[in-house]
């Protein structure tokens, strides 16, 4: 469902939260609404299901104008979360995931069932959780309460504002990454409010970065890294933009083959097409160590000057690029091995090649400002 | 919660003895002044008096149940908010002024007898029950109210779901001070011709007779214990507690109903002492 602003203004008294602020933001996808503390990014995202009336301008769903419904079943229709939470504290997490569906009036059996297919959807055993109250619940699973409680009756738009920020770092990123896949199953059309930077690019389909209540960039994350739009932009999304944008990029884009040899055949005859550096593996091709072709001779064992890959010298397929220059960096090491699940060595990632990405995009970054 | 049933149980029991069977009492007073006769109060026996004073008690505190929590209500919404500050200090004024200077300022509007007696219980006990209603909506966390409407409630289904049921606690406890309170001060009732079990306490004053205020006293000591204990047969605790100890004890009630949860449950409760 398309969300469409179009001269949004809204004054709080003599302050100006939102000025003129026109902006469509796309059906079915995640866009986050990003900027620092009043910059109006939470007074737009309460716009849409009407908790904020503008003092001018219109806010419309596919074209209708949200105050052409009456508020109540507008927001029925649209899933509300908030870093608070707000579960009801005098209901078991499962009447509280029931709200909407029970102002909906949907039958007791169909409630049951989606409560119990929501439960499972954010990760928490119903068996478990149903009938516990919000006060027995720790912080992270009171977050997951709120995103089944805001899925529950199936709503077109999701409107989440800082639903993950009161969290710890580790509970957070956890849950950024399985939200991530429950909206790429769903696709719902979502507004997201952060002031967290790095949640943004983690999460987005599309950024708005607001500031002053004006949109000052809209687009994909890679597109304001590359490029943001001016200084106040730039500064923003920081002085590490390079480092951020490589975190969009994973390993497996930019990898390439890795030169290689079997263990077992290592000193038996000059290896052909390798350089300095072989990654050294066994005969299922199970990833061994790192070795330096310069200190092979004749009646050396190879063994004794491998490297062996003890986790730092490896990464994933789907680990970040900055993930990758940070192991490379901390190891002192121009190349990690890629490997899957079971260690198999399937390619290499080059410093090189990081830095070639990183270059090609940064140049957007110069010219900007 | 059962061990509240059986307090509640056992001081309606001693009450009830108290009351339906004088010659106990009138033996213990014995011990206490045995040169005193009578020992009683002889103008009205100690059923009627206790029937007189509940009569008071429950007349009053339905009327401050009704209007505490009513004026609560109100100036907690966005049309009443201009009351609000008002509706405050009222409240905190409340226990600094004496029952007995309400009774003195009813008399020259309403006269001796029942009617100044009810009045002045009801302005004095209305405002612990303002008290506790405004309380018990001032804590419920706005974002719980903020996540209620924004799922889709409206200001009538977010008041019965989500605040009403969170104030209750407090609004309760108000209550329940608020009626205990009453039982006592209606006493004082006795001063204005009244009646009630405040008559033998103001006659022995009177008389020097010391067994008569002793029965007073024991007797509506014993109401307020009773009347206390009933309330807190049903403690509210906003979260784990309540629905699974309340949906039992009020079968049948429809939910709209727990928009004055107070008086209704008081109504339903009080005639249990007797």
């Amino acid at each position: 469902m398309t969300i469409g602003f179009d001269k949004v203004r809204m004054e709080y008294g003599t302050q100006l939260a939102l000025d003129d602020l026109t902006l469509t933001l796309a059906s079915r996808e995640l866009t986050v609404l990003v900027g620092p503390s009043g910059s109006g990014k939470s007074t737009l995202l309460r716009t849409v299901n009407h908790l904020v009336v503008p003092t001018s301008g219109s806010v419309t769903l596919d074209g209708q104008r949200v105050d052409s419904f009456r508020p109540e079943e507008l927001r029925r229709g649209i899933g509300y979360g908030i870093q608070s939470v707000g579960l009801f504290p005098h209901h078991t997490v499962g009447r509280n995931i029931a709200a909407v569906p029970s102002l909906l009036k949907w039958s007791r059996s169909r409630i049951a069932a989606r409560v119990e297919e929501l439960l499972v959807l954010v990760g928490l055993d119903p068996a478990r959780y149903r009938d516990r109250y919000p006060h027995e619940l720790s912080g992270g699973e009171a977050q997951r309460v709120g995103v089944a409680r805001a899925l529950a009756a199936d709503p077109p738009i999701l409107l989440l504002d800082e639903p993950f920020s009161a969290v710890d770092p580790v509970t957070r990123l956890r849950l950024q990454g399985e939200f991530l896949s429950i909206q790429k199953t769903l696709h719902k059309t979502v507004v997201f409010v952060t002031h967290d930077v790095d949640e943004a690019i983690r999460l987005a389909d599309k950024i708005v970065l607001l500031d002053q209540g004006r949109v000052v960039q809209y687009g994909t994350p890679e597109f304001l890294l590359d490029h943001p739009a001016t200084p106040f932009a730039a500064k923003f999304l920081g002085a590490d933009r390079a480092l951020k944008r490589l975190s969009r990029m994973t390993v497996a884009e930019i990898s390439v083959p890795a030169p290689q040899a079997v263990l077992e055949e290592v000193g038996l005859g000059p290896l052909e097409g390798v350089g300095r550096f072989v990654w050294i593996v066994d005969s299922g091709g199970k990833l061994l160590g790192n070795l330096d072709v310069s200190l092979l001779g004749p009646g050396v064992d190879p063994q004794v000057h491998m490297v062996p890959a003890a986790g730092d010298l490896a990464v994933s397929p789907q680990a970040s690029l900055r993930e990758a220059l940070s192991i490379m960096v901390g190891a002192g090491v121009r190349s990690l091995a890629v490997t899957d699940q079971v260690g198999s060595l399937t390619g290499e990632v080059r410093l090189v090649d990081i830095e070639r990405v990183g270059r090609h995009l940064s140049s957007g970054v110069e010219a900007a400002p | 919660m059962n061990r509240g049933i059986w307090a509640a149980g056992a001081w309606t029991l001693v009450l009830a003895v108290v009351v339906f069977d004088p010659t106990l009492l009138e033996a213990f007073l014995r011990m206490l002044f045995p040169s005193q006769s009578p020992l009683l109060y002889p103008r009205d026996d100690l059923a009627s008096l206790t029937l007189e004073h509940l009569g008071l008690v429950l007349t009053s505190s339905a009327l401050a149940a009704l209007t505490g929590v009513g004026v609560g209500i109100a100036v907690s919404r966005p049309w009443g908010a201009l009351f609000r500050p008002l509706g405050d200090r009222l409240a905190a004024l409340g226990q600094t002024f004496p029952p007995a200077a309400v009774l003195a300022l009813t008399i020259p509007f309403l006269g001796f007898g029942f009617g100044p007696t009810v009045l002045g219980l009801w302005l004095y006990g209305t405002l612990p029950v303002l008290r506790g209603t405004l309380t018990g909506l001032a804590q419920v966390s706005p974002a719980v109210l903020d996540a209620g409407r924004g799922l889709g409630f409206g200001p009538w289904g977010l008041f019965v779901t989500v605040e009403g049921p969170l104030a209750l606690p407090y609004l309760w406890s108000g209550l329940r001070s608020s009626v205990v309170v009453n039982v006592g001060t209606a006493a004082l009732g006795a001063t204005v011709g009244a009646g009630g079990l405040g008559a033998p306490i103001v006659s022995g004053l009177v008389t020097q007779n010391y067994s008569f205020l002793l029965e007073g006293a024991i007797t509506s000591g014993l109401l307020a214990l009773a009347v206390d204990a009933w309330f807190g047969v049903l403690t509210f605790t906003s979260s784990s507690a309540r629905p699974t100890s309340q949906r039992p004890r009020r079968p049948g009630r429809a939910p709209r109903r727990k928009a004055s949860p107070p008086a209704s449950s008081r109504e339903t409760r009080s005639p249990a002492p007797l």
